[in-house]
C-alpha cells in the first residue's frame, strides 16, 4: 500500500474518509489507482471529474476529437475558449486544477489496435466513454485479452448502459455476449439527439461504479447490465449470461488473443 | 382440443400471442419484425444470442428487447 496521506490531503478527502467503505485505506487504494478513460465527451467529462476529485492517483484521457460548441451542452468542462482545442488537452487542464494531487496524462489520438498494443497495460481499470461501435467492440475485445476490467457505459435521448468486464467474473460474458453485433447508423448521439443531464446521470453511476470497484467492493454490474431510464425513473437490472462462442470471451477466441 | 395459445409481454407495454411449449425468441422476434441487432432478456436473464432459435416459450415471461447504444 501507499505511503500515508499528507495532511492537506486529510483536509482534502475528509468527508468521504468517513463513510464506513471508504476509510484512510480505501483513500489510499484510490490514490494508487491508475484509469484509462477512453472517450473525452459528456461521459468522459462527468466521470474523469468525479473520479480526480476522489482522488485516482492517475487519470490517462484519450480522444482524438476537438471541442465544438454543440457539445457545451453537456461536456460541462469546456469553456467557449476551448472550442477548437483537444478534448483530451482541454480536460486534462480542467482535471489538474481541480485536483493538483493527482496525476492527469492526456493523449490525443483514437483507441485503435495499435495504441490498444501501447496503452492497454497496467491499469487497474479502463472505462469506455466513447461514442461508436468500433470502438466499443474493439476496448471490449483487447480489455478481455489484456484480463483489464472494462467498465463501459454509453447514453443517448434519456436513456444509459453501464456494465462491467472483469477477468474475475468473465463466466458472466463481456460486452459482445450481451451485444453480439450493432449498427453505428442507428444509435449514437449525433443522430438521435442526447439530454445533458442524463448523461451527467449515467457518467455519475459510472464513476460510482467505478469509485465502488477501486476501494474493493464487488459490483453488482460484474454479472448484469444496468439499463437506466431517466424518463421513467425505472431502471432495470439484468443478469448477464457468457456466449461460449462469444469472439471477444468465448473458447475460440484465440485469434483475438494473438492480435 | 384445448388452445395452447398464451402470451409473453415485451417491454412492459406490449403483449406478444405465443404457441406455449413451440414458439421460440425467434419466432417472436420474427413477429415483432426485429433484427438481430439486440440483446434480449427473459424475466431480467439475457439469453446469448446463440441460444435464441432453442428457448422455447411457455407464457408468462417478460421479455426485454433492447439495442446497444453508442453515445458517449
Amino acid at each position: 500500500m501507499a505511503e500515508a496521506l499528507s495532511d492537506r490531503e486529510f483536509i482534502r478527502y475528509s468527508r468521504q474518509l468517513m463513510l464506513d467503505q471508504w476509510q484512510e485505506e480505501g483513500q489510499l487504494r484510490l490514490k494508487q489507482a491508475k484509469v484509462l478513460i477512453i472517450g473525452c465527451g459528456g461521459l468522459g467529462n462527468t466521470a474523469a471529474s468525479l473520479l480526480a476529485g476522489a482522488g485516482v492517483g492517475q487519470l490517462t484521457l484519450m480522444d482524438d476529437d476537438s471541442v465544438e460548441l454543440s457539445n457545451l451542452p453537456r461536456q460541462i468542462s469546456y469553456e467557449m475558449d476551448d472550442i477548437d482545442n483537444a478534448k483530451a488537452f482541454a480536460l486534462a487542464n480542467r482535471l489538474r486544477e481541480q485536483n493538483d494531487d493527482i496525476e492527469v496524462i492526456a493523449l490525443k489520438q483514437r483507441f485503435d489496435l495499435s495504441c490498444a498494443k501501447h496503452h492497454l497495460i497496467k491499469f487497474d481499470l479502463v472505462l469506455d466513454c466513447s461514442d461508436n461501435f468500433t470502438t466499443r467492440f474493439l476496448l471490449n475485445q483487447q480489455c478481455v485479452a489484456a484480463q483489464l476490467p472494462l467498465l463501459s457505459a454509453s447514453v443517448i435521448g434519456w436513456h444509459g448502459q453501464l456494465l462491467m468486464i472483469t477477468p474475475k467474473t468473465l463466466e458472466y460474458g463481456c460486452y459482445q455476449c450481451v451485444f453480439a453485433t450493432a449498427d453505428d447508423q442507428v444509435s449514437n448521439c449525433n443522430n438521435s439527439g442526447v439530454a445533458g443531464s442524463a448523461v451527467a446521470i449515467v457518467a455519475s453511476y459510472q464513476a460510482n461504479e467505478a469509485i465502488r470497484f477501486l476501494l474493493g467492493h464487488v459490483s453488482a454490474l460484474s454479472q448484469s447490465i444496468l439499463l437506466i431510464d431517466t424518463l421513467s425513473a425505472n431502471n432495470q437490472l439484468l443478469q448477464r449470461t457468457r456466449n461460449i462462442d462469444c469472439v471477444a470471451c468465448g473458447d475460440n477466441r484465440s485469434m483475438i488473443d494473438a492480435v | 382440443m384445448p388452445s395452447n395459445d398464451q402470451w409473453v409481454s415485451v417491454n412492459q407495454h406490449q403483449k406478444i400471442t405465443i404457441e406455449a411449449g413451440t414458439s421460440t425468441l425467434v419466432d417472436v422476434l420474427r413477429e415483432l419484425e426485429i433484427d438481430s441487432k439486440v440483446a434480449v432478456a427473459i424475466d431480467n436473464q439475457i439469453v446469448t444470442q446463440s441460444a435464441w432459435p432453442d428457448t422455447v416459450l411457455h407464457g408468462g415471461e417478460q421479455l426485454s428487447i433492447f439495442g446497444a447504444i453508442a453515445g458517449g
